[in-house]
This record gives C-alpha cells, structure tokens and sequence, in this order.
C-alpha cells in the first residue's frame, strides 16, 4: 500500500513538470503566433497610410503641376504611380489572409483606377496646354470626391483591421490567464509532491534510524546475556569449530579466549568423539532448522588442567549472512549430579530403612491374623487385620514410590526378555485370585487360541496387568465380574480389563494417570489403592513401546487396556512354520475362534483374527491356502473382506462361516455354512476338501 | 526333617521368620545375624536351603553366596535371595545365577514356608 504510494508519487513528479512544459511550450507558440498576426495587421494599416498617401501625392501633384505648369510636380506623382502597384500586391496579399478585408481593397483598387484616370486626364490636359480645362476639371470637385471615397474605404479598413488587432489581443489575454492559473496549480502540485517527497524520506529516515537504534540495543543486549550467562557458550561455525565463547567458558573451563578460537569443539570433551561423529551430530541439529529449540546431550567436560566435570549441552542452528552457525550452551551440571545421586541414595536408604521394620511388623501381625500362634478374640482379630492390611499397604506405597523414583530419574532397569502373553494373564490372574475373592467378585479370562510374543519384563508387565486387574477388582459391585480379553490389533497385543464399576467421573478422567490421583479424597480409604499406580503402570507400558488408555464399557464399566507391540506376526510365523496350508478365519466371537482353530489342529494351521482390520494386516503379510469369514464382525460385515481376499488370490477358496441366516448367493464365496445347523467337523472337511481341490486345479 | 538357615542381620526379622517357618513341622529352622556366621553353621549344619538377606553390613548376601560357593560343604546348597522387589534387578547384576530363586520382603509369613518348598524342589 505505502509502496504503491510512493510509487505513484514518484511518477506524479515528473508528470507535473512535463505538463508544465507542455503549457509553456503551448503558451510561447500562441505567443508567437499573436505576435505574427499583429504584425501583419500593423503592415496591413501601414500599407492603407501608404495608399492614402500615394493617392494625396497624385492628387497634389496633379493640381501643382496644373497650376504651375512645372514638370517638377510631377516627380511625386510619378513616383507614387509606381508605388500603388506594390501596395496594391501587398494589400491583396492580406486581403487573402482577412476575407473581411476583401471588399474594402477591391472597392479601393477600383477607386484608385478612377483617381489615377482623373489625374492622368488633369496631367494630359495641361501637358496639350488647355489650362482652363485642366483648372475646370480640377475645380468640378470629382478629384475631390473621389479623394473622400478612397479616405472613407480606407478608413473602414482601417477600422476591421483595428477591430481585428484587439480581437486577438483580447483573446490572449484570456488564454493566457487560464495558461497562467494551470501553470501555477501545476507547479502547486509539484510543490506539494516534492514537500510529501520530502516528509516521506524524512521519515523513512528516522524509521531506519530507530530500526538501526533497535537492532544496537538488541545486539547490546545479545552481547549482555551472552557475557553475562552463567552457563558457558560458544559459537561454533559449521564444522564444528569455535568462533567466539563467553567469560563463562573461561570460567569453567580453564582456557583463554585465544587459546579455544579457532579450535574444534571436542577438544573441551573427555572423551572427544571423531570429527566426523561429531559433525554428524552438529549435522542433526542443522536438519531440525534454524531457531529450534535446543538439541540437548550429556557430555563429560575435560578442564585445561585435565579435571573432569559432567556437562549438560544444549545446541541450536543460526544463520548470518547465509552462513550457518551454532551456538552450544554448557551447563556445569556437577551439582545436579550429586543432588541426583544424594537423592537416590536417600529413597533408597529410606526405603531399605522403612521397610526393615515394617517386615518385622507385617509378618507379626500376618502370624497373629492366621491363629498361628495362638487363637485371637473377634475384637482383637479384626484389629489385627485392620493393622495387617494397612501395613501392606504402607509397603505398597513404598514400593510405588520407589517406582515412581526409578522412573522419574530414569533408573527404572528393565529386564527384557522374550515373553508370550497368555502366562503372563494367568500368572496375574491367579496372583489376584485372593485379592478378587475377598471382594467378591469373579474373574476370567479369554486370550486367543494363538501365542502372542513380545520383548518385555515379565515382573513389571504383571505389575502393569496387576494393577489394572486390581482396579477393576476393587471398583466392581459386589458380586461382579471383571473380564480379562486377549487380542490382536494390527502388530499389537491388546490385553482387555473389562470391569462392570460405576465408571470414570468426567472430571477424573484427565488426571487419572497423574500422580496421587484418586477420583475423590475418601476413595484411596475405602479402596485401599496408593494413587500411584496408573502412572506406573502408564510409565512401564510406555517403557515397553505400548500403552495404557481406558475407555468406556458398553452397558456401563470402563474398560482398562494394554497394548504392547508384539516381537513378530506370531500367530502367522508359529503357525506358518508347520508344513501346514495357511486358513485365515475371521470372527468376533473368541470361543469359535479357539473351536475352530482346534478342530483343524493337524489338518492346517489357522490364524485366527477377531476384525477386519486384522484380517486385512494378515493378508497383506502372507499367503492363504483358504479363509473362513464369519459376516457379523462387531459392527463390520464379513462381506466387506470378499473383494481384498480375491485381489489378493483370485482361486483361494472362501467359506462364509456365520450364524446370520440369509440368501448368500450373491456373495462370491465357495460355501456357505451357517453356524446352529453345521456340526464344525463340516466346515473343517469342507474347507478341506475346497483347499484340495483347488491344489490339484493348480497342478 | 529339612534343615533351612536363614540369615538376616535383623534380630526381629530373623525371630519372625523362625516362627513361620516353624508353622511347617517338617523344617528344622537355625538362623544368622551375619554373612560369617552363616558360613560357618553352614559348613558345620549342612543346611538344605539358605535364605540370604541380601542388605547386610560388612558382607552381604551376593558376597555370603559367593563365599558359600567357596568351601566344599557348601558348593551345592541351594540358596535363595531375600529381599524387596525393588532391588531385585540389582541382584540380577551380580554373579548370582546359581540362586533358585527371590523371597520378595516383606514376606508373608503365611505363605513363606510353602514358598521355600517350592524353591527346594
């Protein structure tokens, strides 16, 4: 906008002055040409004078000589006839030029033809001597009266070319008024670009002045912060090698400004990577781009005098002037580290510590609860069990604690080991069996037919599933019954913990893996949890590459799940290693699943899957010699997955498989079987029998 | 009879766990207040099993089990760890494979013998 502005401004400057220029230039040619026309005019009433004149030569010379008979009067006459001819050729001239003037010049021609013949007739009379007649002639007044004509034709002339002359000038005077009004509203103009010209640049000026003001002060500032950081800096170049370094690089480090300049960064590491590693790193940091926040790594610093101290640094990319440079913050981290290590040392002397005394309290109480030593009174034996349950407790917020300790300072060691999931569901099963009666509630657990493998540490995993499986024990109703399911969701293991409680409060749910957190104050008492045991198990799942997230229960409950990645496609590599044909099954009910793939134990390896989603990840990985499909998948249908199976074998027999009652014959499928009316040794001989014959078809 | 040693520097958890392991009438129960100690019935006792607390002063448990492993007597006696679950990953590190097996403390005392038969098996 501002630019348009100026632009036109700029433009406008000499626009204004070639439109002054023009009307000048208009102006003086007017000029010059008034000046013409009043020329001409002024010649023309010169050359009437002229011819007035010559006629008075003639006239007065024709009576002189008439009276003195002397050949010298003549003279005037003479010449004046010889003159009249070049007025005369000058006068037509302007008549041309001034139509109006037309008439008068012809009349006086015509005048002057007759005055001449009256004089030459007066002149000729006295040359034969005739004096009387001469003198007659002259007196009849003719002369006279002609004379009068030509003053009168003369003087109308005259008069035109007068009017004529003020006509112009007038009209001049007019043009040039409005000539001079333009040119001082034009020069107006340009005085008032040149003054915004003027403003604009000014300002321009003091914009850049403030910008340039600014840019100092931020700089000064830089500079301030930069020197006066506690934490080291440096600017490195691209490569890697020191430019420039605060005060506090000196201080920590021991060496002068001259003696890092120009030197590689490694040289203030213990341990100094090779160049190329470290340019590598510097290199990570570029891709991230210019202005990211800070790539942070822990190093070993190494002092001038070779002590050693450990560092935190954090690096981030700049560029000036097209180059790239970065700048390294140093923190001397010692204290931290020694904070850190007194930290762990005391929770861990403290735990040690409490738990001493708590195993002796526990373990007394634990004998006096079971009548072991002796029988108690009702009173005293539900007192001892009130101090018995909350002194495992005790113990369980201490080792929640300690969890939550380990993972924070990141000292969780884990112990990973290739694991199948189902053991791990029964052991936690079994461990909470105790836990579940006493509450009155049931548990059971349905995992899939096939081995689920995954890369875990057994002890925390059981942790992670005790403490969900616990959950739901303690929120379940009386009498309730909380479900374990075992799935597969796409390369993940997903273990279900479905619980028929009263469900998550709305305002609960964005804390409930926060720390201390229970949905209300009394909970923790009633329930006897710690508050820490969703963001362990949260942390550990995460630990694992999986998750812990909770949903809502159809028909009310929540739904706590845990999803781990799985180490391979086990249920496709198990099944797929024995000399088997591959049979894909698909269904949502986990009891079929497990039926089926029974029956078909020796006769072909199944992969069973409970969605589409599933099936679909399946195929996309191998090579089915059948698939058995089921047409009501939770709230997919089977038939959805007939157009994929034909892509991705045309000739692969498929069997619907399903408890839906319906005319199927539109479906491409080899079979149909449906479920209440088939005894499932069918549906294996059949699938059989497809899978034989399309062998031999093939061969 | 079966012959447990268990050794903790703790006088009362060392009672504590006497008595349940007394609840089983076939264990023949001795203890130890220290690494040395137990070397030393050990060697003398033969005890089937050894409980070793692993958080003792002076020497402790990994360092009693390799000390164990040192004298003839004791070059096969089974030997199991006592200690919290939270500093089971640090036993792990040691050279301490040839334990059967972690009684995670604190103990129940109920379940404890039935705990030390299985590890005896």
């Amino acid at each position: 906008m501002r630019r348009a502005l100026s632009l036109m401004v700029l433009l406008a400057i000499p626009a204004a002055l070639l439109g002054v220029t023009a009307l000048l230039n208009n102006e003086f040619r007017q000029v010059r040409d008034m000046r013409d026309a009043v020329d001409g005019s002024v010649e023309t009433r010169a050359a009437l004078a002229r011819l007035l004149a010559h006629n008075l030569d003639m006239e007065t010379a024709a009576r002189g000589y008439a009276i003195s008979q002397s050949k010298d009067f003549l003279a005037p006459y003479d010449a004046a006839v010889e003159r009249q001819d070049a007025t005369f050729a000058e006068l037509d001239a302007d008549a041309a030029a001034e139509p109006d003037l037309k008439p008068y010049i012809t009349e006086l021609d015509t005048l002057t033809r007759v005055k001449r013949a009256h004089a030459d007739r007066v002149v000729a009379l006295v040359s034969q001597g005739d004096f009387a007649a001469a003198r007659a002639l002259i007196a009849n007044g003719e002369g006279k009266a002609i004379m009068d004509r030509i003053r009168r034709q003369v003087g109308a002339a005259d008069e035109i070319e007068r009017a004529k002359l003020s006509r112009i000038t007038r009209s001049r005077e007019g043009s040039t008024l409005s000539v001079e009004r333009m040119a001082y509203l034009l020069l107006t103009l340009f005085a008032l670009l040149l003054a915004f010209v003027a403003a604009f640049a000014g300002r321009t000026t003091r914009q850049r002045q403030a910008a340039l003001d600014k840019v100092e002060a931020l700089n000064e500032r830089q500079q301030a912060i930069f020197d006066g950081a506690v934490d080291g800096m440096v600017v490195l170049d691209d490569e890697g090698y020191i430019c420039e370094l605060n005060p506090s690089i000196t201080r920590l480090f021991g060496y002068s400004d001259k003696e890092l300049v120009g030197q590689h960064n490694t040289k203030l590491m213990e341990n100094p990577p090779s160049l190329e590693a470290s340019q590598a790193w510097l290199r990570q940091v570029s891709a991230a781009g210019a202005g990211r926040a800070g790539h942070r790594r822990e190093f070993t610093g190494c002092r001038k005098d070779n002590s050693t101290f450990p560092t935190d640094v954090t690096i981030s990319r700049f560029d000036d002037g097209g180059k790239q440079f970065y700048i390294a913050i140093i923190r001397d981290i010692t204290q931290r580290k020694r904070i850190e290590a007194m930290k762990t040392e005391f929770v861990s002397t403290v735990s040690h510590e409490l738990r001493t005394p708590l195993t002796s309290i526990s373990g007394s109480l634990g004998l006096l609860a079971s009548g072991a030593v002796g029988q108690l009174s009702d009173k005293a034996a539900r007192l001892v069990s009130i101090a018995h349950n909350n002194c495992e407790r005790l113990v369980r917020l201490i080792n929640d604690i300690l969890d939550i300790e380990k993972i924070e300072s990141g000292n969780m060691a884990f112990d990973m080991r290739r694991l199948q999931v189902a053991p791990l569901v029964q052991r936690t099963v079994a461990a909470n069996r105790g836990f579940a009666e006493g509450h009155r509630v049931g548990m059971t657990a349905h995992m899939p037919p096939w081995p689920q493998c995954l890369m875990g540490d057994p002890d925390r995993l059981e942790q992670v599933l005790t403490n969900l499986v616990s959950n739901a024990i303690k929120h379940s109703p009386e009498g309730g019954e909380v479900e374990i399911w075992g799935e597969q969701r796409g390369g993940n293991a997903r273990i279900e913990v479905r619980d028929r409680g009263p469900g998550i409060p709305i305002e609960f749910r964005e804390r409930i893996f926060g720390k201390f957190a229970m949905a209300d104050s009394s909970d923790n008492r009633t329930r006897g949890g710690t508050g820490l045991g969703l963001a362990i198990a949260r942390e550990i799942a995460e630990r694992h590459g999986g998750a812990v997230d909770f949903c809502d229960r159809k028909g009310g409950g929540t739904v706590f799940f845990l999803e781990l990645p799985m180490i391979e496609d086990t249920p496709i590599a198990a099944r797929a290693s024995a000399n088997l044909p591959l049979v894909l099954h698909v269904d949502d009910d986990q009891d079929c699943l497990s039926v089926v793939s029974s029956l078909f134990e020796g006769k072909a390896a199944v992969v069973s899957v409970a969605s589409l989603a599933d099936a679909r990840y399946a195929l996309e990985r191998k090579q089915f010699a059948a698939a058995i499909v089921d047409v009501g998948i939770a709230s997919e249908s089977g038939l959805d997955l007939i157009r994929p199976l034909r892509e991705a074998d045309p000739g692969m027999p498929i069997v619907l498989f399903t408890a839906i009652e319906e005319d199927y014959t539109a479906a491409d499928v080899d079979a149909v079987l449906v479920k209440s009316r088939t005894p499932v040794d069918r549906l294996v001989e059949t699938v059989l029998a497809l899978i034989a014959g399309q062998q031999s078809e093939a061969t | 009879m079966k012959r447990v040693l268990y050794v903790d520097d703790e006088p009362d958890i060392r009672e504590i766990a006497e008595l349940a392991l007394g609840l089983d009438p076939e264990f023949e129960v001795r203890t130890a207040a220290s690494g040395a100690e137990a070397i030393k019935i050990a060697r003398e006792w033969l005890p089937e099993i050894v409980l070793l607390d692993v958080m003792m002063p002076g020497m402790d448990g990994p360092e009693t089990l390799s000390q164990l492993r040192g004298h003839p007597e004791t070059l096969h006696t089974p030997v199991a760890f006592v200690t919290a679950r939270a500093q089971r990953n640090e036993i792990q590190n040691f050279a301490t494979l040839d334990a059967v097996g972690v009684i995670a403390k604190p103990f129940d005392p109920i379940t404890l013998p039935v705990q030390v038969r299985k590890l005896m098996k």
